[in-house]
């Protein structure tokens, strides 16, 4: 397994992410209705607003899975936080950096996975919004464009939270 | 998926569509594709006018509940609007939503989807009306 890596600009990044004053504050509707979405439109069984934390992976919104963090050393979204693009592994198994990983070869047995980075106005990559399913699957430019324009939608709601008094 | 890439400008299409996240990301995802110039709106009657501010080349409308969707079709079948009467028309019809498949036929409504359909159904529908509106 290859443990999330981390990016060079990791302190300004959770600076970032701290002053969105989103982590650990109780689910939104205005975020669930985002995840439901995106597991609807994809027919995928997990979908994830993933805020990536110093040393954890925590879940703003989740709809399929049970789990509101996991660690980030294991998270997929943490290499997804790399790239400006979606991030795609059609088959975990299958790819060396997270075949052996504890969340494919264990609950939540993550087979596929999409992530769309979450990028603040100033290009800090807090987190994603991913799917997941516990099949491969194939993602095409248009799925990766839907999956990115609902990250964009994400990044609205975390940004008006910030702002309001 | 039949979506062509256009290498000219995008036609432009009218999308009536109340849920508000769908339509945002059908608006987005196709404007990224070069697809279509989506104007949307919420409802039919914002719809309506729209419809009377410029030609389209095709239109998706959800079905509202009070038929306003109709009247908007039946007027531009007689010419009431600078939209080509022929303008290629799907419609959205929700859960519970019933259309008469008679009426539909004689609006020359070409494509219906319904239930919750999906970003993606709604791109590919747009795709198949512009291709059939010469877009």
């Amino acid at each position: 397994m290859t443990p999330a890596p981390i990016p060079i600009d990791e302190e300004q990044r959770l600076l970032a992410l701290r002053a969105l004053l989103v982590l650990d504050t109780p689910p939104e509707e205005r975020f669930d209705c985002i995840t439901r979405f995106a597991a609807s439109e994809f027919g995928v069984s997990v979908a994830l607003v993933s805020l990536v934390d110093e040393n954890r992976q925590w879940f703003k919104s989740r709809t399929g899975i049970d789990a509101c963090e996991t660690a980030r050393d294991i998270s997929f979204c943490g290499h997804a936080i790399e790239g400006s693009g979606v991030f795609v592994i059609e088959d975990a198994r299958l790819d060396t950096r997270f075949s052996d990983n504890p969340l494919v070869t264990g609950d939540p047995f993550i087979r596929f996975y999409a992530g769309a980075p979450l990028i603040l106005p100033g290009g800090m990559r807090v987190g994603t919004l991913c799917v997941i399913d516990t099949e491969p699957r194939t993602f095409s430019r248009i799925d990766q464009a839907i999956l990115a324009s609902l990250g964009e939608v994400t990044v609205e709601e975390l940004m008006r939270q910030a702002c309001e008094p | 998926m039949s979506v062509p890439i256009a290498a000219h400008i995008a036609p432009d299409v009218l999308l009536a569509d109340r849920d508000t996240l769908r339509r945002r990301t059908v608006v987005q995802v196709a404007r990224e594709l070069g697809l279509a110039r989506i104007h949307d709106t919420p409802d039919v009657h914002a719809a309506v006018c729209e419809m009377d501010t410029q030609p389209f080349t095709a239109l998706v409308i959800a079905l509202d509940s009070d038929g306003d969707a109709f009247d908007l079709v039946t007027l531009l079948r007689c010419g009431q609007y600078p939209s080509a009467a022929s303008t290629p028309v799907a419609l959205l019809i929700g859960h519970g939503q019933d259309a008469d498949a008679t009426r539909l036929a004689s609006l020359g409504v070409r494509e219906t989807l319904h239930g919750a359909c999906s970003a993606r159904g709604v791109l590919d529908l747009i795709g198949r009306l512009v291709q059939a509106g010469g877009g």
